[in-house]
């Protein structure tokens, strides 16, 4: 090591450290699904101070233009953050429209600037996923067997 | 003994001529309604299989208990009306062999309901394996909700004094159970929590789906059965400590 | 041993008295006529003596049971409630062999009653058929039958005739008579017709205002009361016993 960074590293550890800024980051940058499907996610708010409270918000935004309407996507839109909880989050997400789109999580603070994690890209692939012609004959069948059924136990005990 | 001679010709009574086929046939033809529009309606069509399977056991369990709830709650008021309850009353089973036969028999509606609900489960949750699965939670989960309210339609019957005001409050506590879970966003945590726990038919819905759709393990949120089964413990304790008082031939609690 | 003891028996709603201090005694294929006007304690009475109801003072003993063991009493009684209703969609021999299941009989047994007892009050050939297609006389006879499934020593039958044409009370009238003769058990019969006590009854309760205003045999009430008022007629006996208190 040389004498210059042998000084260099003195300095640093004699100079006030620089308080560095919240963050939020998220446990995947990149997902994949088909309609329909529920997805976990998890952020993680790292708090130096570890008194940074306030609302964090969830967004979905389509990359491809589609309208996100985003009470379809998630019923926990926003979790509240204060000094006791914890600084992991999770959130639920049903991917109900196929197209690209980032997720994020914006931490809005009592006080001071917006907080927002980089966004989780999400490809949502369509998907019939229901069986039409399989429904069908089972959702006529039930009903006209039960109703055949009381017809013929009504007509014997009649006679 | 006595109680299984009642069960029998009370369920007689509902299955042989009575009110049972129809409302079994009623509530299958709410489920192939319902079937249809998931697997052809586009903007159901999103529906993962698994959620598909959750709204219909969801339907299956809140209106199987309605039909439980509705016919335990004519159990007692309408054979006082109907002038039968005082030959009953005059022979030796006990009021509480009267109450476990009427229940019983009530209970009958429900396991139907269950049996009707399998074939639709069966297509809905075919290639994803789930219809078992989602069987076997509604019998459990269901059998709880449907013992704990159909206990309180016999409840209800035996202190009210007429079959109709019976019936509408019966029907009015089932609104007001159910009303909730179908609230948007509950919070969840705190008051929106508790308010679901507290709740028999909202904790029950919550627990299936979180097994159903989340794939969560049976033990994980095992604590929301918490409130349907203690509903079933303290309505059968109830009933059981004071059918000897209630079962009469005059509504109240008051002895004759 | 009587069959049927009540001592000073009394049942009150709050400040209403239904039964008031009764007491009287029936023995063994007696049959008691309880007559009185509308709302005398002739019901409330009955349900006292069949467990219905409970006192609130005084003791009875029925077929040698004690008032205490409501149970016990329900075995070795029956019972043809006022205006009994019945389940329609049962057929009369369904609706006997559940009842005589609910007196602890098997199946077998429960069938062979059923099919004795149609056989008695003459229903044999409609034992098959839904209540709900019986005349008011046949549902009479069906709940007399119903009544005598757990053999009883003491059977009640309350205002049997009442709504049957004459040609229905003459069928349950016989039919009663046959269950004091036959099966030699007490007989329990409140009505309003003074002719069927006449015709039937070999002792006599009048109530009047849950109170008892005359009681014994037939002839003692028509003496007693008659002596006073110059008539040998039941009926004038009961109408000067029951009008004299009449608010």
């Amino acid at each position: 090591m040389s004498l210059l960074n042998l000084l260099a590293a003195a300095v640093v550890a004699v100079m006030p450290a620089a308080s560095p800024e919240p963050a939020i980051t998220l446990t995947s940058d990149q997902l994949t699904a088909v309609t329909g499907q529920t997805l976990s996610l998890e952020s993680v708010l790292t708090r130096p101070d570890g008194v940074q409270s306030g609302v964090a918000h969830l967004n979905v935004t389509s990359l491809d233009g589609v309208y996100v309407d985003l009470e379809d996507w998630t019923m926990d839109v926003t979790q509240p953050v204060g000094p006791d909880t914890d600084s992991q989050l999770s959130w639920e997400v049903q991917a109900v429209n196929s197209g690209h789109f980032a997720l994020y999580v914006v931490l809005v603070p009592k006080t001071g600037s917006l907080v927002v994690s980089p966004p989780v890209l999400l490809t949502v692939t369509a998907r019939q996923t229901l069986d039409t012609g399989g429904a069908l004959p089972v959702a006529v069948a039930v009903p006209a067997i039960l109703g055949l059924a009381i017809l013929a136990t009504r007509l014997r005990t009649a006679r | 003994m006595s109680a299984v001679v009642v069960a029998e010709q009370e369920s007689r009574d509902l299955w042989v001529g009575g009110r049972g086929p129809l409302l079994v046939f009623a509530f299958s033809v709410l489920l192939s309604a319902m079937t249809y529009l998931a697997a052809t309606n586009r903007a159901m069509n999103f529906l993962e299989q698994r959620e598909a399977v959750n709204l219909t056991v969801q339907v299956s369990l809140t209106v199987g208990v309605l039909l439980t709830l509705l016919v335990s709650a004519d159990a007692i008021s309408g054979e006082r009306e109907r002038g039968t309850l005082e030959a009953l009353l005059l022979t030796p089973v006990s009021r509480r062999g009267i109450v476990g036969g009427k229940l019983v028999a009530a209970l009958t509606l429900w396991l139907a309901c269950l049996v009707v609900t399998v074939p639709y489960l069966w297509v809905l949750g075919r290639g994803v394996a789930v219809a078992g699965q989602a069987a076997l939670l509604t019998l459990i989960v269901g059998t709880l909700v449907a013992v704990g309210l159909g206990g309180l339609g016999l409840l209800i019957s035996a202190l009210t004094s007429s079959n109709k005001t019976s019936l509408a409050s019966s029907l009015l506590l089932l609104l007001v159970l159910f009303a909730p879970t179908q609230l948007p966003a509950l919070p969840k945590t705190g008051i929106g929590e508790a308010l679901v726990r507290v709740n028999p038919i909202g904790s029950s819905l919550h627990y299936v789906s979180q097994v159903l759709v989340n794939r969560r393990s049976w033990t994980y949120d095992l604590s929301y059965l918490l409130s349907p089964a203690l509903l079933a413990v303290v309505v059968c304790g109830v009933l059981i400590a004071t059918s000897p008082r209630i079962v009469k031939l005059t509504a109240g609690v008051s002895s004759e | 041993m009587a069959s049927l003891e009540a001592v000073r028996l009394s049942k009150r709603y709050g400040d209403r008295v239904a039964v008031d201090d009764l007491s009287f005694v029936a023995e063994q294929g007696d049959i008691l006529g309880l007559l009185g006007p509308n709302g005398a304690g002739k019901t409330t009475t009955i349900r006292l003596l069949t467990t219905i109801l409970r006192p609130t003072s005084g003791s009875f003993r029925v077929a040698g049971m004690d008032g205490d063991d409501p149970a016990g009493i329900r075995r070795r009684i029956g019972v043809l409630p006022e205006s009994s209703g019945y389940p329609n969609r049962q057929t009369g021999a369904e609706y006997l062999r559940y009842s005589a299941r609910l007196f602890g009989r098997d199946r077998a047994g429960a069938a062979q009653i059923a099919d004795r007892l149609l056989a008695d009050v003459g229903l044999s050939d409609r034992a098959g058929s839904r209540i709900s297609t019986y005349s008011r006389g046949m549902r009479q006879r069906l709940g007399i039958a119903r009544a005598l499934v757990n053999d009883p020593a003491v059977v009640f039958l309350d205002e049997p005739t009442l709504g049957l044409d004459p040609a229905g009370q003459l069928e349950v009238l016989t039919t009663i008579r046959q269950i004091a003769l036959h099966r030699g058990a007490t007989v329990v019969l409140s009505t309003h017709t003074l002719t069927e006590v006449e015709q039937l009854c070999n002792s006599l309760l009048i109530l009047h205002h849950g109170r008892v205003r005359a009681a014994g045999t037939v002839e003692d009430v028509i003496a007693t009361a008659g002596r006073r008022i110059g008539s040998t007629r039941l009926s004038d006996a009961f109408l000067s016993l029951t009008n004299e208190e009449r608010p």
